[in-house]
């Protein structure tokens, strides 16, 4: 009833405030350049004080309805607004005057749209001409480097895998920092890789609180809004796409050692400087590591031999070196059968070149009452791996029709269909279902098949190509390195498939109530259904007795958003501009789970339950519900396009707290003055220049449901229903707050020279945690809301226009966002302990994973033991420990100790949170030539190399057959003191034990995409009716460069890095573009 | 147009918009909430039968894969084992036996290592669905039914044991290579049905009387209860089952008088008489099916289970599932020496001959017998000889008491309490009743008694490690590296002068932390202070010696 009660308020309030309603007419003419005289394409052109508008098409025509005393509004990019007065007349022809600050687009901001020199907020726009020259499975993905403050991170390249995305630094330790996702005006929770790149037109990333209060409740992490297209001429635009290129294998390889001689001499190495340790003689010592280097694990032994010697010779002489006469490659006799044991490279057995193609038809076209488009399009995309792909067809149509003077409707509809197949176990290194962990870290001794005396590779009964699963199938040798297990051959017999139907529909109402007043009914659907196949060959592997096995699971993943608006749109005076918006949103999401197994199958070609026999007893389903609501307002100002002023409040709630908790108030204000349109602002080469303000609160309730009750499992008791204690809740829990500062500064200089400077400082308050307790409790931890922290910096943009000739132009644009983040403020109970700095400096705090959480400090500052060094006498590892008193406190100097346990782990002072980041890039055309390159880039930042700490790691009698870094070979011995790299012996268990030692400078620079083509000349398309065809050769992740071969950045902050992920891809493709 | 119908229509799309209002929502699926289950009439129950569910389930601790070791109860059963030196993955890979750290010298057994962590999780979320139980019943209202009584009884019961299993783990003992005078008699903080997350953050250590005497009010008030109930299945402690845990824990608290008469007291309340030879060995239903010996046990619905987390996975020298077809767990050889050949329990492990004196009934085939490693155990079989499903073969029952280990209790306290001979004498008998008919012992001294009674603890309970609590009592040197071992790597190599270091487990780093009455009083890190192999009839040297 309150609400209804609002609503009758408002409208009463805007209807007395409605000015008279003029007659209207239709108005056509041309738009054309003062300077060349030509049609300027797609101009817009707007009721001036309204958001009544139209465009002009590709050959500047337009048309338009409205009333006779109005004025109209001419706007383009690159050119000046031009003011003609309706006065009646049903033609005008515009000449608009160039303007070289270029600054004036429309760009998408919350529930609307905003020209970019009216906009009190920061928000950044990659458009579609920028989308065109990346390829993207997931769209997203092409924010990378293109936007200042914005950071991607991805551990997963595959194919469709999507990218962790942070704007403006992390704004909670324990709820989520990702930003809300918003598809042409409604909430996504879907797989964005349902969207296919070539339907968006633009994206637009908000980023302070004047452009993401109106998202209140959940704007707290920022937004990204993906708009797609819409048809911009009256003359039907056919364009066609086709790509065809190739996916490699973009991470790069460690050095490490690729001979198998040099391995096996490598590995004796150690096993010899530990029996020579042991007392043995060099002797003795000889003979014990050579009877042992083949044998098992627990003796240092790698397990193989692949190495035939002469009857009686031993394989590595007195010297170290491999023996001369040894021959890769053994014969060996085995139970019967023969065997060739020859070491393969499983980095090239594992990995592919995948071909990835993607074809797009779309058409669109307006006529003055409709707007249409429509879109088809298909993608091909190979992993690098065999059992890695994604197939997707995208339909979408949308359509808007201006039914009546005030009656507007449209639709957008899209529908995607997907088939994809995806590997497991992604970035665990010691996994044995993750093909990545064995491509990147098998030493280059080991078999991938299983061969015949003659060397051919083996077939078992079922005509499978026989694969070494190392569990003794070959000549009875078991690989000590993830025994038991091939990834690669099960990636070729099992099936992890996933597919489905994705469906977005839209459609809204436009009621135009009065001039000025339109109320907006929006509402939209999102499905998402996925079936999930996953098949367990019967002949290999973990499963291999079970006869095979076959899950099969079913998602329905399906979101309501439903949207009212009520804008007005007024003018008080002459200058005194308003639009004034109140609505209510309501969204509702609904996830529902199916799934059952079986076991015993007929045969692995037929992949559904039923053709399996015997039940896994796992059937399943569940079903769960998150809901939000929220009422919304805001007031947009402005003075004569000078003086902007705009203002919003939102009340959320969230179903994720008790509902007496439930309500948030979120707010903005924001101001911004364009100082150039002052009449007394006179500088021949300041061409723009605006300052602008906003500060305001956003939530965050991104913390999972039902936190706030005590939640119990239920589970099979013999035949009845047992309860068991899940999670403990905390009633009063609520919103996550974030205030949300920024100031900056917009220029254009010499016509040539655009940007802005940005100074942002977002607070979180009342920040979500996960609270740990005294496990004693029986349960480990609850959510509450205590601690602050901040995230400060500056972000600057800068285009210059190089070189702008008909035929030859020139741009490059440059970002970076230098960022700040610090933890102010923690809850006494989270002081769970005192830990040190290497200066002696005293923190209180927890420790959480890798990293220590104390004030004063950045969010993932490593909390590590601190390496000192090799000690020269002894060549073992050295960290350093404080000597301390009764109570725990530090007494005296710093020491060093080489017994891993007794050193202490530090506050580092390195976080994960690089100072410095951003993304470079140039677009230069020569007649029909176009090249543009984008980069992007890190600075600063410490990330922990836990796949370089592996290679380095030395054998032990439950770690051997690993491959070695080619680093090792420098390590201190008697004769090579003086070095940093610890002795290299066998069961030094902790030589490589973490520490300060791996933490590696975290910057790198990316080649994020390169792409270059040819316009064919106008005088030979139009002679086959094409308007233009433009063929181009497309890269994407070209190369990057790091601080260690191999090290990779790029894939979190949270975690450490691993070369055992998904390597992200290179793809490389030729494509053309028919427009007709 | 005519503006009625624009309004009408403005206000009808207004009016449907308004009607939606945010819902509360309630989970639908594996999981309740609070409010649910307070609605429920039969929460009562439910709790009180997630208390055995929750012995057995897999990943209780972490909640996902993330270590297979997170197997609730029964993880004691393979730690203790290992902790013992009584067991050796000899398959082609030890490093699958991630249980090894019980077992081998230089593992990271300190404050934040996962061994720390994991079993006093483990404990502590047993004893939270007590108190949940406890907390739920008031014994002293009118009308309370037996059956309520009885419920309350399981749940004292339970809690009882749940504190005994922190108290062997926790409380430490003298040793060579730590110091542990600064918490000597400390056991574990209490958290009882009433214990509040404030009380939690400053509890302290208990010394052993408190312990004792807490636990034996609990098993006084489940004595009470029980002594009118019985429960469903032997998945819950009945009236014995409370005197057997009250013989053990006054066994630990060396208070011999009363831990002899309690294993009196169980045996005799308990119907029940110790496994048969043809029951050991029998390839269906040999330790996976509860027979008349067994006092108390867990189960595996196979609802509740994966293919890598569950007992027989890891245990079964048969099972193809799981780690046990990579680890191969065996016997000590040392200590397979100890059992004579005509002793039945024998034929539970792999003669290194293989068939020379006992021809070995297996679900496999003759081959894989003769291909599997010597010292091989064979005692825990895949339920109903399906080595090759798990969704049967570990779908089975696993011991949590047996009557025998009464017997043992018996002899050994009234040794202690009644003079070597007469304890002797109730070895002997239960040896030539059940065991070994020429078996016959005579003890030069106690202590000789208690290392006979603890040897056969070993053999008896291998695999199911209630050998553990009366080693750590007794302390009896720790020979793993000796002439003709079957440890598989230098590591295993170790040899430690009365107990190793990390028989006394680690409190978590989180639970010190977070509770200030422990800061300082951590059991000392044992990390690293042996290292292997120590040379054969030598001790790793402590720094307290």
């Amino acid at each position: 009833m309150r609400k209804i009660k609002v609503f009758f308020a408002a409208m009463a309030l805007l209807v007395t405030a409605a000015l008279a309603y003029g007659q209207n007419i239709t108005v056509t003419g041309t738009v054309s350049d003062s300077s060349t005289g030509e049609p300027v394409p797609f101009a817009s052109i707007q009721l001036k004080g309204t958001m009544t508008g139209a465009s002009a098409d590709v050959n500047g025509s337009y048309s338009i309805s409205v009333p006779a005393n109005g004025t109209l509004v001419f706007s383009s990019i690159g050119y000046l607004n031009q003011e003609v007065p309706v006065a009646g007349r049903a033609v005008h022809n515009v000449v608009l005057d160039p303007d070289a600050e270029a600054l004036d687009e429309t760009i998408v901001v919350a529930f609307g749209t905003s020209t970019k020199s009216s906009f009190t907020g920061s928000a950044a726009v990659v458009n579609s001409e920028k989308l065109e020259k990346v390829q993207a499975t997931n769209i997203t993905s092409a924010l990378a480097g293109a936007v200042a403050g914005v950071q991607l991170t991805s551990s997963n390249g595959a194919p469709g895998a999507g990218s962790t995305i942070r704007i403006r630094g992390f704004s909670s330790l324990n709820a989520g920092n990702d930003p809300l996702i918003i598809v042409d005006g409604a909430p996504y929770s879907g797989d964005i890789s349902n969207i296919s790149q070539n339907d968006v037109e633009s994206m637009t990333v908000l980023k302070d609180a004047a452009s993401n209060a109106l998202y209140g409740a959940r704007g707290a992490n920022g937004v990204i809004i993906i708009t797609t297209k819409r048809a911009k001429s009256s003359d039907a635009v056919i364009t066609f796409d086709a790509k065809y290129g190739f996916n490699t294998r973009a991470l790069q390889q460690y050095n490490i050692i690729t001979d198998p001689a040099l391995y096996m001499e490598t590995q004796y190495k150690a096993l010899d400087n530990y029996y020579q340790a042991q007392g043995k003689t060099a002797e003795e010592s000889w003979l014990t590591a050579n009877h042992n280097i083949t044998g098992d694990q627990g003796n240092g032994g790698v397990g193989y031999e692949v190495y035939s010697l002469p009857e009686g010779a031993m394989l590595i002489g007195r010297d170290g070196k491999l023996n001369p006469n040894a021959r890769l490659g053994l014969l060996k006799h085995y139970n019967g059968d023969d065997y060739y044991i020859y070491p393969d490279d499983w980095m090239k057995v594992g990995t592919r070149t995948g071909i990835r193609q993607e074809y797009t038809l779309s058409i669109s076209g307006t006529t003055d009452r409709s707007n249409f488009y429509t879109s088809l399009s298909y993608l091909d995309n190979q992993g690098i791996t065999e059992a890695s792909d994604m197939k997707r067809l995208t339909y979408r149509m949308r359509a808007e029709y201006q039914a009546k003077d005030w009656l507007k409707v449209g639709g957008n509809f899209a529908y995607s269909r997907f088939d994809a197949n995806t590997l497991s176990n992604n970035g665990s290194a010691t996994s044995s279902g993750n093909i990545w962990a064995f491509t990147s870290q098998m030493p280059p001794i080991y078999p991938a098949y299983i061969r015949n005396a003659d060397g051919s590779i083996k077939v078992d009964g079922n005509g499978i190509q026989m694969m070494d699963y190392g569990n003794g199938l070959n000549a009875g040798y078991a690989r000590p390195f993830i025994s038991d297990a091939n990834p690669l051959q099960d990636s070729l017999l099992n099936t992890q498939n996933s597919e489905g139907n994705g469906l977005i529909a839209n459609g809204f109402v436009d009621f135009t109530i009065l001039p000025g007043l339109v109320l907006t009914v929006n509402g939209t659907v999102n499905l998402d259904e996925t079936r999930y196949t996953y098949v367990y060959n019967p002949y290999y592997g973990q499963f291999d007795t079970t006869g095979g096995t076959i899950e099969k699971y079913h998602y329905r993943d399906i979101d309501f958003n439903y949207q009212q608006l009520l804008n007005y749109t007024t003018t008080f005076g002459e200058h005194n501009n308003f639009n004034i918006m109140v609505g209510h949103e309501y969204f509702d999401s609904r996830d529902y789970r199916l799934g059952a197994s079986k076991h015993v199958m007929f045969s692995q070609t037929t992949k559904e339950l039923n053709s399996a026999a015997v039940d896994n007893s796992g059937s399943s389903s569940s079903k769960a519900r998150y809901n939000n609501e929220g009422y919304m307002s805001r007031v947009q100002y402005d003075y004569d396009n000078r003086i902007f002023a705009s203002a919003s409040l939102r009340r959320d709630a969230s179903s994720r707290f008790h509902p007496d908790y439930r309500w948030g108030t979120f707010w903005s204000v924001g101001g911004a003055w364009l100082i150039s349109r002052e009449s007394w602002f006179r500088s021949g080469w300041v061409d723009e220049l605006k300052i602008k303000s906003s500060i305001g609160s956003q939530g965050n309730d991104n913390i999972g449901n039902y936190r706030y009750t005590d939640t119990f499992d239920i589970s099979n008791a013999s035949g009845k229903v047992g309860l068991t204690f899940a999670n403990k809740g905390t009633k009063d829990i609520t919103w996550e707050t974030n205030t949300n500062f920024n100031a900056g500064v917009e220029f254009g200089l010499f016509s040539r020279l655009s940007g802005s400077l940005e100074y942002f400082f977002r607070k979180t308050t009342d920040m979500l945690f996960s609270f740990s307790v005294a496990p004693s409790l029986g349960y480990s931890s609850y959510y509450d809301n205590v601690g602050d922290l901040f995230n400060r910096g500056a972000e600057l943009e800068l285009n210059w226009n190089v070189v702008n000739r008909r035929n030859f132009s020139w741009d490059i644009n440059v970002n970076a966002t230098y960022l700040q983040n610090r933890i102010t403020k923690l809850h006494p109970d989270k002081k769970t302990s005192k830990r040190y700095d290497l200066d002696g400096n005293e923190y209180e705090g927890y420790t959480s994973g890798n990293f220590y959480i104390t004030e004063g400090v950045p969010m993932y500052t490593w909390f590590r033991r601190v390496y000192a060094g090799v000690d020269q006498e002894t060549g073992l590892s050295q960290w350093y420990y404080y000597e301390k008193d009764d109570a725990g406190k530090p007494t005296g100097d710093l020491k060093t100790t080489t017994t891993y346990a007794d050193a202490d782990e530090f506050i580092t002072h390195k976080s994960s949170i690089a100072p410095l980041y951003g993304g470079f890039g140039t677009s230069f055309r020569l007649y029909g030539f176009d090249l543009s390159a984008n980069f992007s880039y890190q600075y600063g930042g410490y990330q922990y190399d836990g796949t370089y700490a592996s290679f380095m790691s030395s054998p032990t009698s439950s770690n051997t057959g690993y491959n070695f870094h080619a680093d090792v070979l420098k390590s201190w011995s008697a004769t090579n003191k003086n070095n940093d790299i610890p002795r290299w012996q066998f069961n030094d268990t902790y030589s490589t034990g973490s520490s300060t030692r791996f933490l590696t400078q975290a910057s790198y620079l990316n080649i994020e995409s390169i792409n270059f083509g040819y316009t064919l000349p106008p005088v030979v398309t139009r002679q086959m009716n094409i308007n233009s065809i433009r063929v181009y050769l497309a890269a994407t992740n070209l190369w990057y460069w790091s601080l260690r071969r191999g090290f990779d950045p790029r894939q979190s902050y949270s975690s450490t890095t691993n070369a055992t992920n998904y390597s992200p891809m290179r793809t490389v493709s030729a494509g053309v573009t028919f427009h007709f | 147009m005519n503006r009625i119908a624009k309004y009408i229509a403005v206000l009808a799309v207004a009016a449907l918009s308004l009607s939606s209002c945010i819902k509360e929502t309630f989970p639908d699926g594996g999981t309740v909430t609070s409010e649910m289950v307070g609605a429920s009439a039969s929460a009562l129950e439910s709790s009180l039968n997630g208390i055995p569910t929750q012995m057995s389930q897999g990943y209780l601790v972490y909640g996902g894969q993330t270590h297979e070791t997170d197997m609730a109860f029964p993880q004691f059963m393979i730690a203790f084992t290992e902790l013992l030196g009584d067991m050796y993955p000899l398959g082609s890979n030890s490093g699958y036996d991630w249980y090894r750290n019980y077992n081998v010298a230089n593992r990271t057994m300190g404050d934040d290592s996962y061994f720390a962590y994991l079993p006093w999780f483990t404990c502590y979320q047993f004893i939270k669905s007590c108190n949940d139980v406890i907390g739920s019943i008031d014994l002293n209202a009118e009308g309370v039914t037996a059956a309520m009584k009885g419920y309350a009884g399981i749940a004292y019961a339970c809690r009882a044991f749940d504190y005994y299993m922190l108290t062997i783990c926790y409380e430490p003992v003298d040793n060579v290579y730590t110091d542990i005078s600064k918490v000597k008699g400390l056991t574990v903080p209490f958290v009882l049905e009433d214990t509040d997350a404030e009380t939690a953050k400053n509890n302290p250590r208990r010394t052993r009387a408190e312990m004792v005497a807490q636990i034996v009010s609990d098993l006084e008030i489940a004595e009470e209860c029980l002594k009118g109930f019985n429960p469903a299945s032997g998945l819950f402690p009945s009236l014995p089952v409370v005197y057997g845990i009250r013989a053990k824990i006054h066994m630990w608290d060396e208070d011999y008088a009363n831990a002899a008469k309690y294993a009196r007291m169980a045996i005799n309340a308990f119907s029940g008489s110790p496994v048969t030879a043809a029951q050991w060995n029998d390839v269906n239903t040999g330790f996976n099916t509860a027979n008349q010996a067994w006092m108390w046990w867990t189960h595996y619905d196979a609802e509740n289970m994966g293919n890598l987390c569950n007992f027989i996975g890891w245990m079964s020298g048969e099972s193809d599932w799981g780690y046990a077809s990579l680890t191969r767990p065996s016997i000590d050889k040392s200590l397979y020496d100890k059992i004579a050949d005509n002793d039945f329990r024998k034929y539970a492990f792999l003669d290194p001959d293989k068939y020379d004196f006992y021809n070995y009934q297996t679900s496999r085939d003759k081959e894989y017998i003769e291909k599997a490693p010597a010292c091989l155990a064979l005692k825990f079989r895949c339920g109903g000889g399906d080595w090759s499903d798990y969704t049967v073969g570990a779908a089975v029952d696993v011991p949590m008491m047996r009557i025998e280990e009464m017997y043992l209790i018996e002899a050994e306290a009234v040794g202690m309490s009644q003079g070597a001979a007469a304890g002797a004498a109730l070895l002997n008998s239960f040896m030539q009743n059940y065991r070994q008919s020429d078996y016959s012992f005579t003890p030069a001294s106690t202590r000789d008694l208690q290392l006979e009674v603890l040897t056969q603890e070993r053999i008896e309970f291998w695999g199911e490690g209630w050998g553990f609590p009366n080693a750590k009592r007794i302390k009896p040197d720790v020979i793993q590296n000796y002439e003709g071992t079957n440890a598989p790597a230098d590591i295993f190599k170790i040899n430690c002068k009365g107990i190793k270091p990390w028989w006394n487990y680690v409190i978590p780093r989180s639970e010190v932390q977070a509770n200030k009455a422990l800061e300082g009083l951590n059991n000392p890190d044992p990390t690293a202070l042996v290292t292997g192999p120590t040379p054969i009839g030598t001790f790793g040297k402590g720094k307290y010696e």
